[in-house]
């Protein structure tokens, strides 16, 4: 993670592989909707118990999708970009995205533990305080996810040539 | 050409109009033969309830008569009564408990409808809700004769008013001796010996009210309202009755029990009377605009009856029922029951049928 | 601007956007939610004795004081079960099983008491809502106290003070009493899946425990609303208001309420005798958890003794239990309510002297454990009294008062009670809780208010030539019927035994010995 950055990847990066480029589409996507409907769980729906049930139902299902496709694509981002960040700074914020992600899905995976366990025939649940623990922790993650995947996004990984010339003079 | 189609069209249109209207008075003609058998049926069920409620009326008065010749053969001394025929007065006594429970069933099976008709409703008053003068409301409008030629003005209904507490020793004022009845070497509460003069009083106008309530029960043409009110007024009962059958499953000699006796035969005796009404007085009417809900009433009494057949016949067979099954078994029928009454409630209101009772 | 973003921004927004027009098309396109509930109109035969209240509002549930949030009956189906419950809350339905919120409307004692009164007028099943609106709200609430029962019956109605009729109240009136409870049966319930609840409990929890109700749960004002009792001329024959229990205002204006000990922090401690003697101890520190247990006064129906005739008493099986389960969780819960019950009374020799011939003593009946009054309640039944025997150096009896004929089943009737009576309009005594005819309310002694005392003086002749020392046997017994009630309502002959609350014997030269 401390390595030096190779100077090599002083230019921007080679336009992304098709595939590679539409999972990640697809990823920012479904976080979009895990956003949205997210947010509808969080404010709205005690307004109807019902249409949040559907909502809730929509969520589930766009997380788990989620969950698997980052856990398939998220490995060759990870290498690929950690060959062409040239920012320390760019390097560790992503490093914090990643983090923030995976509590965010650790989160609403444990917390769908207890439907697993529902549907396999177990009735198990957390207990009220760890339920609002969990809680806690993905709506939060979520937040902060949301606001990293900006940040990852808007910010450049690469360095101006002026910025790379007075580096190599120093 | 069009004419022609139009005038064509339009005497088709006339004859299927015709068609429909005939068809449609068909039916109504076959509802109105079938719900008018099927009020025959109501009627019969009740005064063949009446009688038998005059009958057991009539047992009860010849009982409660020969526990008042004991008492009289001892110049009303009811002490040297007890002292000369202890045994005697104390199977008296518990043949009148009984026979007061048998008639007090009779008539709680045609309460609702005594309750619900008009000619009929002072009847209910007399024999089982009335209060005494001295209230403002609901009063049982008759005086009661005593055989010593004292009486009593408006006393009240004669079932829960006078007898079951004078027979049952409920009221101490009415009680003359407490004596040991089952012979266990203890006076428990209830083990009485009781007014005989009120007692016989009381036990002949039982006869007396019942007898008229079925004359003026003869002369009554029931209606569809009838029908409707007598089935909701009578198939609840079921469930009291399965109640008391499974609470004599419960009720063992250590709590001194006096229901003894199982009560399925009248269940299934009910029931069936019930089922009966149902189905030809009342479901063409709810058939005619709702078909399905008249099939989920026929199924309920179906279900109600099946239930009951099996259970009485598990239980001629030999089956002895335990604690958990027995209170499985009646909470069943009282819960079919009730959904039965329901329904037939909701199908009465979509008739616009008035219920009284 | 950086071409990840450019590629993705679109995605982002297509996503978002797509979430929120799914949300509000979903919002937009759902059929008008229909008012939970159902109207009074859709009732078929429901009848409304007792005409509109003040406004001419229409007042489906009186004499009882309960209503629903918005003013609609409830809909049987949509009410669940606590068998449903306890799928989840298993250990809270183990805890509420056994007890007398549990089985209150279905305990025989009551059913049958119900049913003398309602044959005591034509109306008298429209006039029961008043005892069915604290004992079996969901039955009132679904329009099924009603001479014709139009609306089907379900599980939940038959379980008393089932989880929904307290998880959903929002308002209370102690003082008012007669169950003046507003729930939010219709509105506040999530009607979610289980799988959707465990998935988002918070949500349930949000639902059942909206922040008003969890207060309000938590307080004395909520169990007040039901134990608060006055008959009015609406129930009974009373002309002016009578108090017949006045638990609530008892503990209110006692050292608890100013303390604020409340009745869920005794009779919802985990173990309440214990929380109790932590109290009387000074200890006021709040119990580490509340257990849906509610434990009482009424050991008759933990009285495993009575085998199978206990469940008949109880009213069978509640849903969800079998009947060795039944037995167990009933087991426990009679254990704890039987060391409430000794955790509340003290006996006291304040005085005696032995002068003209005549021992005179004075006992003090002290109220030591119980936040309310000793007994509390409807005391008509449920009542108190002193048993003294003073004996000789010998053990011959001098002096019996308060005996206690184990065979009749009936008390010493010169006894010293606390009891109160109900009278009827011609002030005869009524034995048998004949509510809908009672027209004045008289104590033979009221109840014993909280860490208070009653002193009991005696006078008994003694002979000249008795041989001391004079001992002295005090015994505070309990009973929660009368025989004429037990007797006049269900025509058996159970006797229904009293507890022994304290019991203290002194000699009357110093000696002394307590227990409990």
């Amino acid at each position: 993670m401390t390595a030096p950055l190779p100077l090599e990847s002083t230019v921007r990066n080679a336009p992304a592989a098709p595939t590679k480029s539409r999972t990640s589409l697809l990823i920012s996507l479904l976080f979009a909707g895990l956003m949205g409907s997210g947010l509808h769980l969080e404010l709205l729906a005690g307004r109807n118990w019902n249409s949040g049930e559907i909502v809730l139902f929509v969520h589930l299902c766009l997380g788990l999708a989620f969950t698997v496709l980052l856990a398939f694509w998220i490995d060759r981002h990870v290498r690929s970009g950690l060959r062409s960040s040239q920012r320390p700074a760019f390097t560790w914020l992503s490093w914090l995205l990643l983090g923030k992600c995976v509590l965010l899905l650790l989160g609403g995976l444990l917390m769908t533990l207890p439907v697993a366990l529902y549907l396999g025939g177990v009735i198990w649940f957390w207990s009220f305080e760890t339920t609002d623990l969990l809680t806690f922790v993905h709506l939060w993650a979520a937040c902060l996810a949301s606001i990293g995947l900006l940040a990852h996004l808007l910010l450049r990984h690469w360095r101006h040539a002026h910025t790379t010339d007075k580096e190599a003079q120093a | 050409m069009s004419k022609k189609l139009n005038k064509r069209g339009q005497a088709s249109a006339l004859a299927m109009a015709l068609l429909a209207a005939l068809s449609i008075s068909g039916e109504v003609s076959a509802a109105t033969d079938a719900e008018v058998r099927g009020l025959a049926s109501v009627k019969q069920f009740t005064l063949d309830h009446n009688a038998r409620l005059i009958a057991q009326a009539q047992l009860l008065e010849t009982a409660v008569a020969d526990y008042a010749a004991i008492i009289k053969a001892h110049k009303g001394d009811y002490q040297a009564a007890w002292n000369a025929d202890k045994k005697q007065l104390a199977r008296q006594i518990e043949t009148i408990r009984t026979l007061w429970l048998e008639t007090s069933n009779q008539y709680e099976t045609i309460e609702g409808i005594v309750a619900g008709i008009p000619a009929t409703a002072k009847y209910d008053l007399i024999l089982d809700a009335g209060n005494p003068g001295s209230e403002s409301e609901d009063v049982a409008e008759y005086d009661l004769p005593l055989p010593d030629g004292k009486v009593l003005k408006r006393p009240g209904n004669l079932f829960h008013g006078i007898t079951e507490p004078l027979f049952w020793g409920m009221d101490e004022a009415l009680v003359k001796l407490e004596v040991d009845l089952n012979g266990d070497g203890k006076i428990s509460r209830g083990e009485m010996l009781f007014d005989a003069n009120l007692g016989l009083g009381a036990a002949g106008a039982l006869t007396h009210w019942s007898k008229a309530l079925q004359a003026d029960m003869s002369a009554w043409k029931p209606n569809r309202d009838d029908a409707f009110t007598s089935v909701v007024t009578m198939t609840p009962t079921v469930g009291d009755y399965f109640g008391e059958w499974k609470e004599s499953q419960f009720i063992s000699e250590e709590i001194g029990a006096f229901v003894a006796q199982s009560r399925l035969a009248d269940v299934l005796g009910i029931m069936g009377g019930c089922k009966k009404m149902y189905f030809s007085a009342i479901s063409p009417v709810v058939a005619s605009n709702d078909a399905a809900l008249d099939q989920q009433i026929k199924n309920g009494f179906e279900e109600l009856l099946s239930l009951v057949e099996d259970t009485y016949a598990r239980e001629k067979a030999g089956t002895q029922f335990g604690t958990e099954e027995a209170d499985a078994l009646g909470n069943e029928a009282q819960d079919i029951a009730d959904r039965v009454v329901a329904m037939v409630l909701q199908a009465a209101a979509k008739n616009e049928v008035t219920i009284r009772g | 601007m950086k071409s990840q973003f450019k590629k993705n921004a679109p995605w982002l927004a297509l996503g978002l956007l797509a979430s929120i027009g799914l949300m509000l098309a979903a919002e937009w396109l759902r059929p008008q939610a229909v008012e939970p509930g159902v109207d009074l109109a859709d009732i078929p035969f429901y009848q409304l004795p007792f005409g509109p209240d003040a406004e001419g509002n229409p007042r489906p549930f009186w004499p009882s004081r309960l209503k629903t949030e918005n003013g609609r009956l409830i809909e049987p189906k949509t009410i669940q079960s606590a068998a449903a419950c306890a799928e989840c809350h298993q250990r809270e339905f183990d805890e509420w099983a056994p007890s007398l919120h549990a089985i209150a409307g279905r305990d025989v004692i009551y059913e049958k008491a119900v049913e003398v009164n309602e044959d005591l007028h034509r109306n008298g099943i429209e006039k029961a809502r008043f005892c069915e609106g604290c004992h079996a709200p969901g039955e009132v609430l679904a329009g099924r106290t009603n001479r014709f029962k139009s609306v089907m019956p379900s599980d939940a109605e038959t379980e008393g003070l089932t989880c929904v009729m307290c998880h959903t109240a929002t308002h209370a009136d102690p003082v008012e009493g007669n169950g003046a409870l507003t729930l939010a049966v219709n509105t506040g319930v999530d009607q979610l899946s289980n799988p959707m609840i465990l998935a988002a409990p918070r949500d349930h929890s949000r639902a059942f425990g909206a922040t008003q109700t969890n207060d309000l749960i938590a307080s004395a004002d909520f169990c007040g609303a039901c134990h608060t009792e006055n008959y009015d001329s609406s129930m009974s024959k009373a002309v002016s208001r009578q108090h017949v229990q006045s638990t609530f205002v008892e503990w209110r204006d006692s050292w608890y309420g100013r303390n604020d000990v409340t009745c869920q922090d005794c009779h919802m401690a985990p173990d309440p005798a214990a929380y109790v003697r932590q109290i009387r101890d000074g200890n006021l520190a709040k119990p580490e958890r509340y257990a849906h247990n509610f434990v009482g006064s009424n050991y008759l129906m933990f009285d495993t003794a009575l085998g199978s005739n206990l469940t008949y008493l109880r009213g069978g099986l509640l849903p969800g239990l079998t009947e060795t389960k039944n037995t167990q969780l009933i087991e426990r819960q009679g254990q704890a309510t039987r060391e409430l019950l000794r955790a509340a009374a003290g006996l006291e020799l304040r005085h005696s002297e032995v002068a003209d011939g005549q021992l005179r003593f004075s006992i003090a009946v002290q109220n030591l454990g119980a936040g309310h009054n000793l007994p509390t309640g409807v005391i008509d039944q449920k009542h108190m009294w002193l048993e003294v025997i003073v004996r000789d150096a010998d053990g011959n009896s001098l002096y019996h008062s308060g005996a206690f004929d184990g065979v009749r089943g009936e008390t010493d009737p010169d006894a010293v009670i606390w009891r109160e009576d109900f009278r009827d309009a011609e002030g005869k005594r009524i034995p048998d809780h004949l509510t809908f005819i009672t027209a004045e309310i008289t104590h033979l002694r009221p109840g014993i208010p909280p860490k208070g005392e009653d002193l009991v003086s005696y006078q008994a002749p003694l002979a000249a030539d008795v041989r001391g020392p004079l001992i002295l046997e005090t015994r505070l017994w309990y009973r929660v019927a009368t025989q004429e009630f037990a007797y006049n309502t269900l025509k058996i002959d159970l006797v229904i035994p009293p507890f022994e609350l304290a019991a203290a014997t002194y000699s009357l030269n110093g000696a002394n010995e307590t227990r409990p």
